[in-house]
This record gives C-alpha cells, structure tokens and sequence, in this order.
C-alpha cells in the first residue's frame, strides 16, 4: 500500500517536473510572458498536472476534460485558441501565458 | 482593477433562473456574498457542492448569497440562460443564479476569476474578496477555508483573518 502511495507521489512529481520544464521552455522560446500573478500561474501548472497525471496530457485545467478530450490535441497545453484568446484579452484563458504588453500593462497599474 | 476593500458593493438589478429580477436591494440579511460563477469552468464546478453546503450552512445566520453569470454565452452557449437554469435546477441552488449580460457588474467588481467570491457587510461594503479555500481538487486537503474564516470573523463583529486573497480558476470570458 505505501509502495502504491509512493509510487503515485513518484509518478505526479515527475508529472509536475514535465510540466514546469514545458512551460519555462515555451516562455523561454516563445512570444509570450507567464501570466503576472505567481499563484495563479502555479495553480494552472498544479491542474496541469493532474490532467497529464490522470489523463496522460496536459489537457486546459479550465476547460472539460471530456470535452477536450472529443477534440484531440486542441485543448492540451499550448492549446490552439490559445493564441487567439491572448490577442483578444491579453492572456489565455486559464491565465497561464499573456502577452509582454499585458504584464508590462499589469506592472505598471500595481505600481501606481 | 478589483473593487477595493471597504469599497460599497456596485449597484445591480439582474435576471436569474428563478425568471424573477434580484437587485442589490432585495437581499436584506447582514452579509451578502457575491459568487461570481459559470456553468462550464471546471473549477466551478468542483467548488459548487462546497458553495451550496456553505449558502445552507450560513444562511439561516444572516448570510446572503447570490451567484453571477457574466461569461460571454455568445462563445460559450454554456453559460447562457437556459443552461444556467438546468445547472440550478440539478444542482439545487439554495441562492439566486443570475445572468450578467452585459458584464457591467462584474467588471465594476473587478472580478477576473470563476469562481471569484465577494463578501460585503450590512452597509454593503467589501470585507473579504478572492478565493473560496486553498484546494479546489481536493476539499479534504484543504488548510485555509478563507471564505469560511471571513464569515465567521464577520458573524463575530471581527475584521476577517485575511482580507484579500488571490481568486484561481478559469477567466471571465468578456465579450
């Protein structure tokens, strides 16, 4: 039972390295910025993975995972509206990537 | 930018699924919580057995409760009306669901979040804003039931443990 335990916690912090490597690289490499709240972007990591834990991907943490599941890679993590919700709002929706015009936005308002 | 604390609570006059108008006026009892919810966030929906054990748990103690919709239902067909009554008719809402069409509520609230909890006091003024608890996928695990701490502080006449915490969940979805 405890090796089942163990093997478990094995499994979700290796599941949790993958996901914090993706998302430091697709920041790294990409055009976005991480969303500028801390918390919340550890959050949205944390819900990534559990669905790669219990589902095998990084299906959106905010977004069913049945339902993403009926639409192949579109909704896992860099999901394909991802790009369009950012031009629209400045972030995605699950507040994971923004644009550098949006967290140069958000610094400067916490400033003032 | 999110209403400040000790801000007053910004008018409203809202549909909700029961087909009846709720304003800001029509809630009477000391507190009024103010839940800004969703039909289709995942994060709402494994807090909405916690909400609604909370909403019987506190109202008989003074503790109104009102949930609010203001997702864009034009690109989430979730979150229109019709759904929302079917979610509060499975679910059984004990508090008013409301439609916020045109946003203008929860954007004076400066919510960003769902679920995204509210918590003003008799004259209507903010005293606790941010997030239900500190685990939404596990309500065992649980170690900071803010908005539990928050009532109980304020059903005592005391100032909330913590005032602001930051809400998680899926965003709005403005128009």
């Amino acid at each position: 039972m405890s090796d089942e335990r163990e093997s478990g916690a094995d499994r979700r912090e290796a599941a949790l390295r993958r996901v914090r490597k993706f998302v430091a690289t697709y920041v790294q490499k990409g055009k976005y910025e991480l969303y500028p709240e801390p918390e919340v972007v550890e959050n949205v990591i944390q819900g990534l993975t559990d669905n790669l834990v219990e589902h095998g991907r990084m299906y959106c943490p905010c977004a069913d995972v049945e339902e993403s599941k009926k639409k192949g890679s579109d909704m896992v993590c860099p999901c394909k509206p991802h790009h369009e919700d950012i031009a629209r709002q400045g972030y995605c929706d699950c507040a994971l990537f923004a644009s550098p015009e949006f967290v140069a936005a958000e610094r400067l308002r916490r400033k003032k | 930018m999110a209403l400040e604390i000790n801000a007053s609570c910004p008018p409203f006059e809202l549909p909700g699924t029961d087909d009846k108008t709720h304003s800001l006026a029509s809630f009477e009892q000391d507190l009024l919580v103010v839940v800004v919810s969703c039909n289709h966030c995942p994060y709402v929906i494994a807090y909405e057995p916690r909400l609604v054990a909370l909403a019987k748990e506190y109202g008989p103690r003074g503790v109104g409760w009102v949930a609010v919709n203001a997702n864009d239902a034009t690109r989430y067909p979730d979150d229109g009306m019709e759904p929302m009554k079917v979610r509060a008719r499975e679910r059984g809402f004990p508090f008013p669901y409301l439609r916020d069409d045109s946003q203008a509520f929860v954007r004076a609230l400066g919510a960003r979040f769902t679920p995204e909890v509210f918590v003003f006091d008799k004259q209507r003024k903010l005293r606790y804003h941010g997030r239900i608890d500190d685990n939404h996928r596990d309500e065992s695990q649980v170690t900071s039931h803010d908005l539990r701490n928050a009532l109980d502080a304020l059903l005592a006449g005391k100032d909330p443990p913590v005032l602001e915490t930051v809400a998680f969940g899926c965003s709005i979805k403005w128009k």
